[in-house]
């Protein structure tokens, strides 16, 4: 069998807006055919983003995002609120539909999707799990959540891995699920999420992170992984989500 | 979790907004749930129904969440609690 070559890019920028219409314009295209199968590693500085279906009055704690300087966004995929810094890193993999790797089940397709980021935390040495149906863990605790989406002749999956971003940042800019139990939860989340620094015991920089999520990857998908840069039409077509859709008050904070 | 804001007029569901973090899709048919709740009999039933046949009918496939979850929040919501 000929080797499967895909892209993988490592694009990021400063403005969350523009993170998350890069992150629309990649599986566009894909879906189109005018670029291949893409993985994309990126991370935002400091930055809620929260899930398609949520309610941004319900889920972020306006106040201390103004205090923090916390951009608040919304991404196009499902799924639940996500504090990013630094120290939690991004990939993202669009696939164009009817690829040997996608089954008919979605739940299934979180598995597999998710299969070589469970592999590369192997890799680094970490007791990493996949947890139904869009978590990955270490020993018990969540290190990494997952969305997708099916689009545009595009399977979409995408992740955010802690690597030793500030989880007390995190309690603070997200709500609580339930007021009332608003304590008990502040204390959950620091015993029902960790980062992988944690886990390791050591600090780790965000490429060795990376460096081991591709071997992992290109392990679990069977596939190569070849570095590129984003074609002039991402960049245009990113450039008009970003102008249209991801900048916007009615996108971010309509629901 | 799904979280549920609704208005109630003469036991008919007026405004209905369902929130959480589950997927559904097609996503851009979210709206339409939304839209064929409103003007509801406030009661399980209908509502069971209404959201029975839009899944069926928009074709929708959920992950995390089911008809009857939406339901559930939506009921729960109705008698004055919120659904976890």
């Amino acid at each position: 069998m000929p080797e499967e070559n895909w892209r993988a890019l490592d694009v990021e920028y400063d403005n969350p807006y523009m993170n998350l219409a890069v992150e629309e314009a990649i599986p566009r295209k894909v879906g189109e055919g005018k670029v291949p199968n893409t993985v994309r590693f990126w991370r935002n500085a400091n930055a809620v983003v929260i899930g398609y279906f949520q309610s941004a009055k319900l889920e972020v704690n306006f106040e201390a995002c103004k205090k923090l300087g916390t951009t608040i966004s919304r991404r196009f995929t499902g799924g639940g609120a996500v504090y990013q810094d630094r120290g939690n890193l991004n990939y993202a993999i669009s696939i164009r539909k009817g690829h040997r790797l996608i089954p008919d089940d979605l739940s299934e397709t979180f598995k597999i999707l998710s299969s070589g980021v469970v592999e590369g935390l192997r890799m680094l040495g970490l007791d990493a799990k996949f947890k139904l149906f869009n978590d990955i863990q270490i020993n018990g605790r969540k290190v990494s959540g997952a969305a997708g989406s099916m689009r545009w002749g595009t399977v979409f999956h995408h992740g955010s891995i802690l690597i030793s971003s500030n989880l007390s940042i995190l309690s603070k800019v997200l709500i609580a699920p339930n007021r009332r139990l608003k304590d008990k939860y502040v204390r959950s989340v620091g015993k029902t999420v960790t980062t992988i620094r944690d886990e390791l015991g050591r600090d780790i920089s965000v490429d060795e992170v990376k460096e081991n999520l591709r071997k992992g990857i290109e392990k679990a998908y069977k596939i190569k992984l070849v570095d590129d840069i984003l074609t002039r039409e991402e960049e245009l077509l990113a450039e008009e989500l970003f102008q249209s859709k991801y900048s916007t008050e009615i996108w971010n904070l309509g629901r | 979790m799904i979280r549920v804001t609704v208005e109630e007029k003469d036991d008919r569901i007026q405004k209905i907004m369902i929130t959480g973090d589950f997927f559904f899709y097609p996503e851009e048919a979210f709206p339409q749930l939304e839209q064929a709740l409103v003007g509801v009999k406030a009661d399980e039933e209908a509502i069971r129904k209404v959201v029975n046949l839009a899944y069926e009918k928009l074709g929708v496939v959920s992950v995390g969440v089911e008809p009857r979850d939406f339901v559930a929040a939506i009921m729960q919501t109705l008698r004055g609690r919120q659904h976890a």
